[in-house]
């Protein structure tokens, strides 16, 4: 078990600069997960951590030694691979076992070990298979297993569940996190699925363009996104934007003409910014009341449990999420955007204001 | 192609049996030839149909000798053609599997000039450097030996680049494990790397084998001494017949005894040889 920092952590590929001075502090024990969109950068910073890329700037303390010139093998970490990486001709008992038989470890020791993870992940009846014999799901915990027998103290995962369909990817994410309860082990995650990040995470951390937007819970990101990408990103279907103007004290005004008073709430002093509400914040009706805005059904979209809603207000698209419970008639129906649920962003730095 | 008409199918079968039969018939001849005596090879017409001295010719021929080459047993000759050919067909493997491996694996500089100086060397055949080596050879003191025989053609590029092409498949992630997993770099070469690229090296292993015994131009140069002659040359020397005519019957005999060594490699081998060609599942 241990603490990660990361201090001033530059990366450069040559001439490009792909991570910009990054700082986070990840505590013992926590569920850190760092999520982004393709090529942020996100790998790149944990292959650091891990020891498979250099890191050209800053310092990487893991537990409390700076172990920027530590070779992989002596982090004390485990690295578990987007395509699973095992040993094509090793049978599922030898891939778990060769970092412990390089280790010199003995051979009862090995066993024990192995045996102990293979039960725990439900692979004891396939120690004597080799992976090409394997199912997806099964490859990814042999995966996790050649992780386990290790006893790191931190657990690095890279997309691991994003070669899983999309059943067998819920079912291994309730495991990861059981796993996590069980164990107590610091582990970073990274992937580009906010669902994932979301539901495993203690800590999230996002990141855009090798830069930090946010670090928080979940339920900070959700609810205090720090800027318009993290509100974007976060959340499914993501938020809906609009370009919006201040035109008087307490009054907005987004597309055409359509205007909107802020009640309790003190605008900010700019005149224009990005408004955005969550689909699912946002209630419909069937009646016409002062306040509400008409909505014109383009597409339904039916997802079982509730429905999505796409129309525009004025030049703006917009989705809306419907409840099940929702009775309102859909040819006629009228959008309530409550100001409380509304966030306001710079229009130049998109930052939250 | 999947067609099914019947047309079609009877002429396939005449083109591919006109095939078999082109390939085969001078086999046919060589082992008919075998099995008669001298003097019935040296009447005409030729006999197509076996004779009943095939066992005869064989025991004669390898214990004996033949033609000019008398003193020398075709047995001795086709031991020294298995070490030559063995050593090539491993010395090759070898050599070229580490330096794929150096290519591949390891970042030094004018690594892409040393892969092109290789890759280059491919484009020139034994024969034309054929003079500087002999040389070589010869003040090396290496003239009649197994290590002259072996040594000027111990190194390949054509292994060299397909074992590189083979391991640039080998997805970088499985070289990660391995290192969290604390392995060095030949600790990765000898328990990933190998195993992973057998039957690549059991294709190659085949065509190398092949190579090196079919060589001809080589020892035929380089060995003087009869006690080094390989059956490859030494059926040329055979039909060097000074007064008598040639013997026929035991020279088609060391042929077919010639043949067998590399057949035996082909289909002992030929599972290993397919999957190396065709697998790409890493």
């Amino acid at each position: 078990m241990a603490k990660v920092i990361l201090e001033n952590i530059v990366k450069t590929f040559g001439k490009t600069e792909v991570v910009h001075r990054i700082n986070a502090c990840f505590n013992n024990g926590e569920f850190v997960v760092i999520v982004g969109p393709s090529g942020c950068g996100k790998s790149t910073i944990l292959r650091m951590i891990a020891g498979l890329e250099e890191v050209s700037e800053g310092n990487i303390t893991i537990g409390d030694r700076i172990v920027n010139n530590v070779e992989p093998k002596d982090r004390q970490i485990a690295m578990v691979f987007q395509n699973y990486a095992l040993y094509p001709h090793m049978t599922v008992f030898n891939n778990m076992a060769y970092g412990l038989k390089l280790r010199k470890l003995s051979r009862e020791e090995i066993k024990q070990r192995v045996g102990e993870a293979a039960d725990l992940l439900q692979l004891t009846d396939f120690l004597k298979r080799k992976p090409r014999q394997l199912s997806g799901g099964q490859r990814q915990r042999v995966a996790m297993g050649r992780a386990l027998v290790r006893k790191p103290s931190v657990f690095l995962f890279d997309e691991p569940l994003s070669n899983l369909d999309a059943k067998l990817r819920h079912q291994m994410r309730v495991e990861l996190k059981k796993l996590h309860q069980r164990l107590g082990t610091t582990m970073i995650y990274v992937t580009h699925d906010q669902v994932e990040a979301m539901t495993l995470a203690d800590k999230i951390v996002i990141i855009n363009d090798g830069h930090i937007e946010q670090i928080g819970s979940p339920d900070e990101i959700y609810h205090d996104p720090a800027s318009k990408f993290v509100a974007g990103f976060i959340g499914s279907p993501p938020m809906n934007f609009f370009a919006a103007k201040v035109v008087g004290k307490k009054m907005i005004e987004f597309g055409k003409g359509t205007r909107m008073t802020i009640e309790n709430k003190t605008l900010p002093d700019k005149r224009s910014l990005v408004a955005g509400i969550r689909p699912e914040k946002i209630q419909i009706f069937s009646e016409k009341r002062e306040g509400r805005l008409r909505l014109e059904v383009e597409l339904i979209e039916k997802l079982g449990a509730g429905k999505l809603l796409y129309s525009h207000i004025g030049d703006q698209p917009i989705v809306v999420n419907i409840p099940d419970s929702s009775t309102t008639d859909l040819d006629q129906c009228w959008a309530e955007l409550s100001p409380d649920n509304i966030y306001f962003f710079s229009s130049e730095s998109h930052k939250r204001l | 192609m999947i067609e099914q008409r019947p047309v079609t199918t009877v002429i396939c079968h005449i083109v591919l049996i006109a095939g078999v039969l082109l390939v085969a018939f001078p086999i046919w001849v060589t082992f008919v030839a075998s099995s008669h005596t001298g003097v019935r090879m040296t009447q005409i017409p030729l006999p197509l149909l076996p004779g009943g001295h095939f066992f005869e010719n064989l025991v004669d021929a390898i214990t004996k000798g033949v033609g000019n080459a008398r003193e020398q047993s075709v047995g001795l000759m086709l031991i020294n053609s298995m070490i030559m050919a063995m050593m090539i067909a491993c010395g090759k493997i070898v050599i070229s599997l580490l330096s794929a491996f150096a290519i591949v694996y390891f970042k030094f500089p004018f690594r892409m000039t040393i892969f092109w100086l290789i890759f280059i060397t491919l484009m020139l055949p034994v024969e034309v450097r054929i003079m500087p080596t002999f040389e070589v050879v010869a003040n090396l003191n290496m003239l009649n030996s197994y290590w002259g025989l072996t040594i000027p053609l111990i190194a390949s590029a054509t292994a060299t680049f397909m074992f590189r092409q083979s391991f640039l498949t080998v997805p970088d992630e499985l070289l990660e494990a391995a290192r969290i997993d604390g392995a060095g770099p030949m600790r990765f070469f000898w328990d990933i790397l190998l195993p992973i690229s057998r039957t690549n090296i059991a294709a190659l292993f085949v065509i190398l084998f092949i190579y090196g015994w079919n060589q001809y131009l080589w020892p035929l140069l380089i060995t003087t001494d009869k006690d080094m002659y390989t059956i490859v040359m030494g059926i040329k020397q055979m039909l060097e017949a000074a007064e008598e005519s040639p013997e026929w019957h035991l020279i088609m005999m060391t042929t077919l005894l010639a043949m067998l060594p590399p057949v035996v490699v082909v289909v002992g081998m030929q599972k290993l040889f397919i999957k190396g060609l065709t697998e790409t599942e890493k």
